[in-house]
């Protein structure tokens, strides 16, 4: 049954800080940037905002929590950005940003505010972020840890590996994925790589982080921070800039296996159960969508996000993302704006924001044709899973 | 199975032994489970016989007196 909000919540203006790497400034004046840019975007003043949201995670596990240096959650907001009388906050942690934007939503639908702010603020320190992960392995980590494959980098490579044995897949393949990413990057002013090209050769020599994983296949940590202004359909009609509509959202609620909780298989069964959900809410298909932002933290998500979601069948997603097919004006625009992988790491938010400016005409250069419903589909689907589809007309 | 060489970005305690494999095998007496091995990623030839299917078989691994690693080799290979 699709959602009965479907076209009654309104995305109406977006921001962006500047996009930086290895920095000693705090990250608070990066959200308050962001949000004054997405406030002067839709023509409202911080005393409008009556709501607020986000995914305040630290960008690294075992990252200090201070608020405004490594993270910015609601406090800092409520501190430093002159909102009104806020009514209504939240604090996302499953789902990433994608489920903070369901939960402003949900609020906006409920009455619960009428302006709500969502951002997602990223650190990235010179000095790093501190231990990765803690000296002691408790729980499912002793399995693991004691073999130092403990995070997320080592668990994506193994599935990788698994999936390029499985059907053949290769870097070569993967490599237009990347380029296709870098090259959209280079028509986005909000990108970190948006004036450094990229070749194919320059991808195939890379170096290994976790083979088969290169460099290229990671997303590139930034400082930076991304943020919307949502509210209703009804409300969204009087700001300044053409709205875009939440036709559904779905969040993942795959069973977690116990240890080894990222293999293929459960990408697999995550990500196509998260998608099922999302086309259910939204009463729309892979066929109806104008373009996609797949979460690409490391790139083969991307590739598993479009064989979950229907866009080709298990094991052609290599395939599929060849000749163009996935180019601004292909069959299937991916990733637009980059990715994370040429933007910055956004943990899904630059995702929405594409979304959110496909949708409304509003991406410049890189606009599709006949935007008329964008899917966003962040997460490594088995890891904060979730999913929005973002429409022209309500 | 599966595996990775790691070269970068290793977990806590592992930096001074990079580059390293990881392998994930299932284990013959009961499908669906999986452990992990690791083992020096300078050693070629064991990066080259890591295959999907390739039997390898459990050694223990002392690492200090009361804590002891399952980890899994070729056969034939020495722990």
């Amino acid at each position: 049954m699709s959602w009965q909000g479907k076209g009654r919540i309104a995305f109406a203006g977006v921001g962006f800080s500047p996009i930086e790497r290895g920095t000693d400034k705090p990250l608070g004046p990066f959200a308050e940037a962001a949000i004054a840019n997405a406030l002067a975007d839709c023509g409202l003043r911080a005393q409008d905002i009556d709501g607020l949201s986000t995914y305040p995670e630290p960008a690294s596990p075992g990252a200090a929590r201070r608020e405004g240096e490594d993270m910015v959650g609601p406090e800092y907001v409520l501190a430093n950005c002159r909102t009104g009388a806020v009514r209504w906050y939240a604090s996302l942690n499953g789902g990433m940003v994608t489920a903070a934007i369901v939960e402003a939503a949900l609020a906006l639908l409920g009455g619960a505010c009428n302006y709500a702010l969502v951002w997602r603020a990223m650190h990235h320190a010179k000095q790093g972020h501190g231990p990765r992960q803690p000296a002691a392995a408790t729980g499912d980590n002793q399995f693991t840890a004691p073999y130092g494959c403990a995070s997320g980098l080592q668990w994506h490579a193994l599935a990788y590996r698994r999936y390029m044995e499985r059907y053949g897949a290769t870097r070569e393949q993967m490599a237009a994925l990347i380029l296709n990413s870098r090259h959209n990057a280079t028509l986005n002013g909000n990108t970190f790589f948006h004036d450094k090209p990229l070749t194919f050769d320059q991808y195939m020599a890379a170096r290994m982080i976790s083979d088969p994983l290169c460099l290229l296949d990671c997303d590139i940590p930034v400082q930076a921070c991304v943020a919307l202004v949502m509210t209703t359909a009804e409300r969204a009609r009087d700001l300044r800039q053409r709205p875009a509509y939440l036709a559904g959202f779905a969040l993942n609620a795959t069973r977690r296996p116990p240890i080894l909780h990222y293999s293929l298989f459960d990408y697999f069964e995550s990500g196509r159960a998260t998608s099922a959900k999302l086309w259910e809410s939204a009463g729309l298909g892979p066929g109806d969508m104008s373009c996609a932002m797949l979460y690409d933290g490391f790139a083969p998500s991307t590739m598993y996000w479009l064989e979950a979601a229907g866009f080709c069948p298990r094991g052609e997603a290599f395939s599929f993302v060849q000749d163009g097919r996935i180019a601004i004006n292909g069959e299937l625009p991916v990733n637009t704006f980059g990715g994370s992988l040429s933007q910055g790491r956004l943990h899904g938010m630059g995702h929405a924001a594409e979304a959110v400016l496909q949708a409304s005409g509003r991406a410049g250069r890189r606009q599709v044709h006949d935007s008329g419903a964008v899917c966003v589909l962040t997460g490594s689907p088995m890891f904060r899973g979730a999913g929005l589809v973002v429409t022209s007309a309500p | 199975m599966t595996w990775t060489r790691v070269c970068q970005g290793a977990a806590a305690g592992f930096k001074d032994v990079l580059p390293y494999f990881n392998v994930v095998v299932e284990l013959v007496e009961q499908a669906g489970i999986y452990m992990v091995t690791d083992h020096p990623g300078t050693d070629a030839a064991f990066g080259d016989r890591l295959r999907t299917g390739a039997p390898m078989q459990v050694v223990f691994e002392h690492v200090e007196p009361g804590f002891t690693l399952p980890q899994f080799r070729f056969p034939g290979d020495k722990a």
